[in-house]
C-alpha cells in the first residue's frame, strides 16, 4: 500500500493530509529512528494474534501507548498510525476472529482509531468499532479522533434517519454524551453545537454550558441561524439559546432571542423570571425600541415601554450635540450653490412649497421647533399652511405631527387648532399629525385612539377617513388591538367605498398587527380583495396597497403564511392571484434570508412579458428579493449583485423597481458604490428611473448628513430644474438625508442588526411600495404616504443611563463592528475606534463598548438606552497608578 | 362628590370637584373658566373614550383620582385663513405668469419664438432688438396718429405689428408663433417672401432683416416736434443708433487737389474681415479697415480716374452702436479648386470685447469731449480704488470685531446680487445723464451657424443681467455665461458673430448711498 493511497483512504479527517508531509516520496528511506518504530510495530503486531493471551494483552498495551502517545501532532498523519494504518485490514481479521471479551472491547478501540486514518471514505467503520468498543477515556487518542468521531457520528444519523422507520440512535447520543464535555472543556464550542445540531438533539447543550462558555455557545448558535436548513431547526436554535440565557440568568439576551423570534409568551417569561428592578428597566427599553405590546402593572416600566420619555431624551441628545437651532429647508437646499437659478422663483409654486414642507417635517423632526409651522416660528405660522394647495395643505397640517414627534402634550394643543379649522384638508392633515405625534408612544388616556375612532365614524369625507385611517395605523401600528379591527373592518369590507380608501383601511390593518398572523385580519383583508379583479390592479396603484396590507400580516413569519397562500389560490382574477400571492409570500420571509424564495423571485423577474401590465407582479418580486435577504450581510451582498443583472437584462418595469429594492437593502446606509450606481440612474432617461433612482438616494442616505450624496443631490437639482415633478422628488430626497438634522435614521435593524422591527419595516415597505407608482403617490395627490416612514425613524444614539434613569456621561469607544462567530479567545469587537463620551451617535455598522471600567453595562448590545452600574470593583485611575507606583518602589 | 384631575396641554387642574350625577355640561363650564376653551370646543378624554354630554360619567369608572384629558385651543388661539388666497404658479397660465412676474421682479420670462420654416433670422434679429429697450418701450407704446391710420404705408405696418410681437415677447411667458409679424414683414419687404423650388420660403440675412425693421421703424417712430428741434433728430431709430461720419477723401496722385470732405449717417459700422494684406484679428482692426481705404474716383481736377485714400472718421457716437461682421461676400468661379461663382462665408475668428472702446475711430473734435469723459472716469476709478483699500482696512477691523456676521455665505451671495443689479443699473440708465468716453458694453449677438450664407441657422443672444446671457435659439430659450458669448468669436463651425450691438456706457457720478 503506497503512502498516497493511504492519505486519500483517510476520509474522516481531511484536514490532516492538507498539509501532508513534503517529504513523502522519499518515506522510504526512513530515518534510524522511524526504522525501529517501524519495526517494533511491526513485532507487535504479529504478537497481536499470538496465541498467548497475556504476549496479546502486552501487545495491545504497548501499541495503545505509542499510538495515543504520538497523536498529538496536527499537521500530518502520527508515525504510529501510518506504519499501523498498512495493517489495518490485518486487525480486522483479527478483531472478527475474536470471541467477545474486554480485550476484544479493547481491541475494538485500536481498531476504531486505526480506522480513522485507514478506512474506506464514507464506510464509517471508525465510529464503527468505537460503538463496538469500551468508550473509556476517548480523549487518550486526541482531539483529532474526536472530531472525526464526531464527522462520523453526524453522517450516520443521517443515514439512519434516512432509512426511515423508528431508528434506533440511543448509541450515537451515548456517544455524543462523551463527547460534548470534553469539546466544551477544550473550547471547541462550535464543533460541539454543529455536533449537536447534526443529530438533532440541542438541548442536550444546556446541561454543559457554564459561566465561561454560555456567551461563546449563544454566540454561535445566533448565527447559525441564518442557515437553519428550516423553521423548526431555526425556532429550535434559537429557543435552545434562549434557555442558556435564562439558565445563566442574562435576561436582556435571553429577551433579545424572545423579541426575535417574536413569541410574545417567551417574552413574558423573561419579564417575569427577572426579578432585578434595575435590569427589569433595561428589558423594557428593549421592548419600547421595538414595539413589543407588553402589558405591565408597573407604572415605571409602564412608562419606558412607553416611550413617553423618548422625546426628552432625544432633545438632550440634541442638545448635548448642539443641534437644537431650527434649520430652514433652504439651508438644506442651498440653492444659491446650484449653478442655474430658476426664473419661477419669485412666484409661489404650490409644488416647491410642498417640497419644502416635507423637507422643513423630516429635518426638524422631533425637535419641536422650527422655522415654518410650530407656534415658535411666529406670526408667519398660520401663513404656511395656506401657502399650500388642497393636498399640500394637508401634508403642511400633518407636518405639525413630524416636527412634535413623541411629543404628545405639546402635540395635542397644538394640532387641536388645526383639527377645528374649516377647511376639509387642514382637518384631515390634523388627523394625520395627531397619529404622527403617537407614533409608538401609549398614553393612558389614549386621546388618539378617542378622537380618530370617534372621527372615522361620523365624518363623511372621504379625505377625514383617509386621514384619520393613516393616523390610527401610525399611532398603533403593531399594537395588535382587537378594538380598532373591529372599527375597520367595515371599511375594508364594504365595497361601496373607493378603492383608495378601502386600500388605506386595508393597510392600517395591516400595519396594527403586522407580524401577527391575526385570523380575523387575515380574512377580512382577504375577503374584500376576493372581489377585485385584474383590471384594477392594472388601473389603481392603490390595489399594490391593499396587497400588502394582507402581506404585513404575516411580516417575518415565514411558512405561517401556508394557509393564506393556498386561500389566494382561489381568487379567480390569475394577475391579481399572482400579484398577491407574491406579496405574501415575500413578506412573510422578509428578513429570513432564505435562498429558496429568492431563486423563485429570480425566476418571476426573469419572464419576459409583453406588455406592461401583464408585468405588475414583477414589483412585487423584485422589491420581494430585498426584502428576503433583508438584515443578513452576505445573502445581501449576493442580492446586489443579482439587482445589477436585473438592471441590464429586466424589463422597464424591473429596471424602475431595482433602484427602489437597492434604497431597501442599504436603507440609511450610503455606501460608496450604491451612491454612484443610484447616482447614475438618476439620470436616466426613463422618468420613472431616475424618480425612483433619486429617492433612493435619499434613502439610502436617510439622516446621515453625507456631505458626497448632498452635492450629487444638489447637481440634481440643477440639472432637473425645469421638470417639476423630478425636481420635487430631488427635494425630497434630500430632506431625507439631512433627517433629524443627521440624528434620525431609517433603521428597522437594530440591536446589533440581530432585531428587526416589523412595525418599523411596515412603514418602509409601504413607502417603498407607494414609489413603484410615483404618479399616483410622491408626485401625485398621496404624496403623504411619505409620512409612513415615521415609523422607521429612530435616533440612532446611544445613551447611557444610570439605575434611576438619568442620563450620565461615560466615555465609550465607537467603532466599526466585526464579526467574532467562533473566533478564538477573546477577540476584539470594533475596529478603528474613537473614544467619545455618551451620548454618542452610531452609523451603520459601527458598535460601542464601554471604555472604562468604571461601570458596567445591563446589556451588551451598547445602542439606544443602557442602564449603567458602578462597578463595585472599580478603582479610579488615580488611585491605581498610585498602587502600582508604590509596588513599583516596593 | 368626586375630585378629579384634568390635564390640559402643560396645565394639570388638581382636584376638580365634579358631581358624576349633574353630567358632563357643568365639568365642561367649570373648565371653560379656567382654560378659556369654549365649551362646544373641550375634548374630554378618559382611558381612550370621549367623554360626551350625555355620557354617564360614573359608568365609564371615573372616581375620584382618575385623570382626564382635556384637548381644545384657548379663545384667540384659532387658525386664522389669510385674507388673500395665493395664487400658485401652476394654476397660472404662462401669460400670467410672466406678468406677475413683470410686475414682481420686472423682469420678463423670456419666451421664445417658434420658427415658421426658416425664419431663424428674423427671430434672432427680433430677439436682439429687444434689448434695445427704447425701441422696445416705443414700439410697444405705438398708437398711430388719428390721422394716419388710413395710410397703410410700410413703417405703420411693420410698427404695429411689432407693437404685437414685443408686447407677446414680454408677457406670453412661453414661445409662441410670430405669424402676424412674419406677414407683415413679408408684405413689406417682398425679397423675405422667396421660396424655392418646392415652396418653403427661404433662408434670409439677418443683417438684411436688421437693416430693412430699422428703416420700417424709422419712418413710423417719429419723435414729437419739441424733441425734434432739442435733438436734432427726426425719429428714435437716428436718435438710437445713427452714427454720423465724417469722410475725407485725399488724392494720392496729385497732393495738390483739396481734400473732399463731407458728412454722413450710417445705422451700423462694419467689420471687414476679408483681407489677404491686413489679417484681422479684433474686431475693431476689422472696423478700421472698413474705414479707411483707398478707392479709384474720378479727378474733377485731373480729369481722369485717380486713386484716392479715403477715411472714415466718426463724429456722433450713437446710443446703440452695431457692428456688422461683413463675412459673407460673392466667391467667383476658380478654375484651379473647381469651385462654382456663389455666396461664401469666411469662419475666420475674429475677437470682439466686452466692453469696446471706440476711442481711435473718432474725430479729432469727437476725441476731445471724449477725453472729458475719459479724464472723469480715470479720477472715478482713483477714487473707487482709494475707498476699496480703506474700505477693506475697515472691514477688517470690522471682522476682527464681529467674524460672525461677516462670514455668513449668504451675506456674500446677497453682496454679490446687490454688484450685480447696480452694474446692470449703470448699463440701462437712460442716455444723457453722463459724459462720454467711447465704451460700450454688449448687449446682443446675432450668430450665424454653418458655411453657406443661403442656409445655416441664425441663433439670438441676449444679455440678461450680470453675467448671465439668454440664449435664444428660435422657442429654446437657455441661460448661459459671458464667457460663452465670448466664444462666439468664429474659426470654426461653432455659432460665429454676425451681428453685435453695443450699448453705450456713460460715466455718471456714483450715486451717494
Amino acid at each position: 500500500m503506497s503512502e498516497k493511497k493511504e492519505i486519500t483512504h483517510d476520509s474522516a479527517a481531511p484536514k490532516k493530509d492538507a498539509k501532508k508531509d513534503p517529504k513523502a516520496p522519499k518515506e522510504e528511506e526512513l530515518s534510524e529512528e522511524d526504522q525501529q518504530l517501524k519495526e517494533r510495530l511491526e513485532l507487535l503486531f504479529e504478537r497481536l494474534s499470538d496465541p498467548e493471551h497475556a504476549q496479546r494483552l502486552h501487545a495491545l498495551s504497548e501499541i495503545k501507548k505509542d499510538v495515543s502517545g504520538a497523536t498529538s501532532s496536527m499537521t500530518s498523519v502520527p508515525k504510529p498510525l501510518k506504519f499501523l494504518s498498512k495493517h489495518y485490514k490485518g486487525l480486522k481479521d483479527i478483531y472478527h476472529s475474536l470471541a467477545a471479551s474486554d480485550f476484544k472491547t479493547d481491541f475494538a478501540d485500536l481498531v476504531s482509531v486505526i480506522g480513522m486514518v485507514a478506512s474506506d471514505e464514507g464506510s464509517n467503520e471508525s465510529l464503527k468499532y468505537c460503538l463496538e468498543g469500551g468508550k473509556r477515556n476517548l480523549v487518550e487518542w486526541g482531539h483529532e479522533y474526536l472530531r472525526s468521531l464526531a464527522g462520523e457520528i453526524g453522517q450516520v444519523y443521517e443515514q439512519r434517519m434516512q432509512a426511515g422507520g423508528e431508528a434506533d440512535v440511543s448509541d450515537l447520543y451515548q456517544l455524543v454524551d462523551i463527547i460534548i464535555p470534553i469539546l466544551m472543556k477544550n473550547h471547541e464550542e462550535p464543533e460541539a453545537v454543529d455536533l449537536l445540531m447534526e443529530v438533532e438533539g440541542l438541548e442536550r447543550i444546556k446541561n454543559f454550558t457554564n459561566d465561561t462558555n454560555f456567551e461563546r455557545v449563544c454566540h454561535y448558535l445566533l448565527s447559525c441561524t441564518y442557515y437553519a436548513a428550516d423553521a423548526d431547526e431555526m425556532l429550535n436554535a434559537f429557543n435552545t439559546a434562549y434557555q442558556i440565557y435564562l439558565k445563566h440568568g442574562k435576561y436582556p439576551q435571553a429577551l433579545r432571542v424572545a423579541q426575535r423570534v417574536n413569541k410574545p409568551d417567551m417574552i413574558a417569561d423573561a419579564m417575569a423570571q427577572c426579578q432585578d428592578p434595575v435590569t427589569k428597566k433595561q428589558m423594557a427599553f428593549m421592548l419600547g425600541r421595538q414595539r413589543n405590546p407588553f402589558e405591565t402593572d408597573d407604572g415605571e416600566l409602564y412608562k419606558i415601554i412607553s416611550n413617553e420619555r423618548l422625546f426628552e431624551h432625544f432633545k438632550g441628545l440634541a442638545r448635548d450635540l448642539d443641534v437644537l437651532e431650527p434649520k430652514n429647508p433652504e439651508s438644506i437646499f442651498k440653492s444659491h450653490l446650484e449653478e442655474r437659478k430658476q426664473m419661477t422663483q419669485h412666484i409661489d409654486s404650490a409644488k416647491q412649497n410642498l417640497a419644502t414642507t416635507y423637507v422643513n417635517a423630516f429635518v426638524n423632526a422631533a425637535y419641536g421647533k422650527d422655522l415654518l409651522i410650530t407656534q415658535e416660528g411666529g406670526a408667519k405660522a398660520d401663513h404656511w399652511i395656506y401657502k399650500n394647495k388642497e393636498d399640500g395643505m394637508q401634508a403642511a397640517a400633518a407636518s405639525l405631527g413630524m416636527i412634535l414627534l413623541w411629543d404628545i402634550d405639546e402635540g395635542l394643543s397644538q394640532i387641536d387648532k388645526y383639527m377645528e379649522s374649516g377647511d376639509e384638508w387642514i382637518v384631515a392633515g390634523s388627523y394625520l399629525a395627531i397619529g404622527i405625534v403617537n407614533s409608538g408612544i401609549k398614553n393612558e388616556s389614549d386621546p388618539v385612539f378617542a378622537i380618530l375612532l370617534e372621527k372615522l365614524e361620523t365624518s363623511p369625507k372621504q379625505s377625514h377617513k383617509i386621514g384619520a385611517l393613516m393616523g390610527l395605523s401610525i399611532a398603533y401600528a403593531g399594537s395588535a388591538r382587537a378594538d380598532l379591527l373591529e372599527a375597520i373592518t367595515p371599511i375594508v369590507l364594504d365595497s361601496t367605498n373607493t378603492v383608495e380608501l378601502q386600500a388605506v383601511a386595508a393597510l392600517a390593518i395591516g400595519m396594527i398587527y403586522t407580524g401577527t398572523c391575526d385570523e380575523d385580519a387575515v380574512q377580512s383583508i382577504l375577503q374584500a380583495l376576493m372581489e377585485k379583479d385584474d383590471k384594477l390592479l392594472e388601473e389603481n396603484a392603490f390595489t399594490r396597497i391593499y396587497a400588502l396590507g394582507l402581506g404585513l400580516l404575516f411580516l417575518g413569519q415565514q411558512d405561517l403564511a401556508e394557509a393564506t397562500l393556498s386561500a389566494i389560490e382561489i381568487i379567480e382574477a390569475p394577475k391579481l392571484k399572482q400579484f398577491l400571492a407574491l406579496v405574501v409570500d415575500t413578506c412573510a420571509y422578509a428578513g429570513s434570508g432564505n435562498v429558496l424564495k429568492v431563486q423563485k423571485m429570480l425566476h418571476v423577474c426573469a419572464e419576459h412579458k409583453k406588455e406592461e401590465k401583464d408585468a405588475i407582479h414583477q414589483i412585487a418580486a423584485v422589491l420581494g428579493i430585498a426584502m428576503i435577504s433583508y438584515g443578513e450581510e452576505i445573502g445581501q451582498e449576493m442580492c446586489l449583485r443579482s439587482m445589477n443583472h436585473l438592471l441590464q437584462y429586466g424589463e422597464p418595469i424591473i429596471k424602475r423597481t431595482v433602484p427602489l429594492a437597492i434604497g431597501l437593502l442599504r436603507v440609511s446606509n450610503p455606501e460608496v458604490q450604491t451612491v454612484d450606481l443610484l447616482t447614475k440612474l438618476s439620470y436616466d432617461t426613463d422618468v420613472n428611473v431616475s424618480m425612483s433612482s433619486i429617492i433612493a438616494l435619499g434613502l439610502i442616505g436617510a439622516g446621515t448628513n453625507n456631505s458626497r450624496l448632498a452635492g450629487n443631490l444638489r447637481y440634481l437639482a440643477s440639472y432637473y430644474a425645469n421638470n417639476a415633478d423630478q425636481l420635487f422628488v430631488v427635494r425630497i430626497a434630500q430632506g431625507l438625508i439631512h433627517m433629524g438634522k443627521g440624528l434620525l435614521g431609517l433603521n428597522p435593524l437594530h440591536s446589533d442588526k440581530f432585531l428587526f422591527s416589523p412595525v418599523s419595516l411596515a412603514g418602509l415597505l409601504t413607502v417603498i411600495y407607494s414609489f413603484t407608482d410615483m404618479k399616483t403617490f410622491l408626485v401625485g395627490k398621496y404624496h403623504h404616504f411619505l409620512y409612513y416612514l415615521v415609523l422607521s425613524m429612530y435616533p440612532r444614539m446611544l445613551i447611557t443611563l444610570n439605575e434611576n434613569l438619568e442620563p450620565i456621561q461615560t466615555s465609550v469607544r465607537v467603532g466599526n463592528a466585526v464579526d467574532t462567530v467562533g473566533a478564538a479567545g477573546k477577540p476584539k469587537t470594533i475596529t478603528g475606534f474613537q473614544t467619545h463620551d455618551t451620548p454618542v451617535l452610531l452609523g451603520h455598522g459601527e458598535r460601542a463598548e464601554l471604555a472604562t471600567e468604571e461601570y458596567i453595562a445591563e446589556t451588551p448590545i451598547m445602542e439606544n438606552f443602557v442602564i449603567l452600574r458602578k462597578n463595585p470593583d472599580y478603582e479610579a485611575p488615580d488611585a491605581g497608578k498610585d498602587k502600582k507606583g508604590a509596588a513599583a518602589k516596593k | 362628590m368626586i375630585k378629579v384631575q384634568v390635564k390640559w396641554n402643560k396645565t394639570t387642574f388638581d382636584n376638580l370637584e365634579i358631581d358624576a350625577a349633574l353630567g358632563v355640561e357643568v365639568l365642561k363650564a367649570q373648565l371653560f373658566d379656567l382654560s378659556n376653551v369654549p365649551v362646544d370646543k373641550q375634548k374630554l378624554m378618559f382611558k381612550g373614550k370621549i367623554l360626551k354630554d350625555d355620557t354617564d360619567m360614573v359608568a365609564l369608572g371615573i372616581t375620584t383620582g382618575s385623570q382626564l384629558l382635556m384637548m381644545g385651543t384657548a379663545i384667540g388661539g384659532e387658525l386664522k385663513k389669510p385674507e388673500t388666497v395665493i395664487k400658485f404658479v401652476e394654476d397660472m397660465t404662462p401669460e400670467e405668469r410672466a406678468r406677475i412676474l413683470h410686475e414682481k421682479t420686472g423682469e420678463a420670462l423670456p419666451a421664445g419664438l417658434v420658427n415658421l420654416g426658416n425664419t431663424c433670422y428674423m427671430n434672432a434679429t427680433v430677439q436682439s432688438l429687444k434689448r434695445v429697450n427704447e425701441l422696445k418701450d416705443a414700439l410697444k407704446n405705438y398708437n398711430p396718429a388719428p390721422g394716419q391710420q388710413a395710410v397703410f404705408d410700410q413703417g405703420t405696418i411693420m410698427s404695429k405689428a411689432g407693437k404685437g410681437l414685443f408686447t407677446n415677447l414680454d408677457f406670453k411667458g412661453e414661445p409662441f408663433e410670430p405669424v402676424q409679424f412674419v406677414q407683415a414683414m413679408r408684405t413689406v419687404y417682398p425679397q423675405f417672401d422667396e421660396t424655392d423650388d418646392h415652396g418653403h420660403h427661404k433662408q434670409q440675412d439677418a443683417e438684411e432683416c436688421y437693416t430693412s425693421l430699422l428703416s420700417a421703424f424709422k419712418s413710423a417712430l417719429t419723435l414729437p416736434p419739441e424733441e425734434r428741434a432739442e435733438s436734432g433728430f427726426n425719429d428714435l431709430i437716428e436718435k438710437l443708433f445713427s452714427i454720423e461720419l465724417v469722410t475725407t477723401l485725399k488724392n494720392k496722385e496729385e497732393p495738390e487737389e483739396p481734400v473732399e470732405e463731407k458728412k454722413e449717417q450710417v445705422l451700423r459700422l462694419s467689420c471687414h474681415i476679408d483681407s489677404s494684406t491686413n489679417h484681422v484679428n479684433h474686431v475693431s482692426e476689422g472696423i478700421k479697415l472698413s474705414l479707411e481705404g483707398d478707392i479709384e474716383k474720378q479727378s474733377a481736377l485731373l480729369g481722369r480716374n485717380c486713386v484716392y485714400f479715403k477715411q472714415q472718421k466718426v463724429n456722433k457716437l450713437p446710443s446703440y452702436l452695431t457692428v456688422h461682421f461683413v463675412r459673407f461676400y460673392w466667391k467667383k468661379d476658380s478654375v484651379t479648386s473647381g469651385t462654382k461663382a456663389g455666396k461664401a462665408k469666411i469662419l475666420k475668428s475674429v475677437q470682439f470685447p466686452k466692453v469696446l472702446d471706440v476711442y481711435d475711430h473718432c474725430t479729432d473734435e469727437l476725441k476731445k469731449s471724449l477725453d472729458l469723459g475719459r479724464e472723469f472716469e480715470r479720477k472715478l476709478r482713483e477714487e473707487e480704488d482709494a475707498r476699496r483699500l480703506t474700505g477693506k482696512a475697515d472691514a477688517e477691523m470690522k471682522d476682527e470685531e464681529q467674524k460672525v456676521v461677516a462670514t455668513k455665505p449668504i451675506d456674500k451671495f446677497m453682496q454679490k446680487a446687490q454688484e450685480i443689479k447696480r452694474a446692470d443699473e449703470d448699463l440701462y440708465r437712460p442716455h444723457g445723464q453722463g459724459l462720454d468716453a467711447g465704451h460700450y458694453q454688449l448687449v446682443a449677438v446675432v450668430t450665424h451657424k454653418g458655411r453657406s450664407a443661403d442656409g445655416g441657422h441664425y441663433v439670438g443672444w441676449v444679455h440678461k443681467s450680470g453675467d448671465e446671457w439668454l440664449q435664444y435659439d428660435d422657442d429654446i430659450v437657455t441661460t448661459v455665461k459671458v464667457d460663452e458669448i465670448l466664444m462666439l468669436k468664429g474659426g470654426g463651425d461653432w455659432h460665429t458673430a454676425y451681428l453685435c450691438i453695443y450699448r453705450k456706457l456713460e460715466v455718471c457720478k456714483p450715486q451717494q448711498e
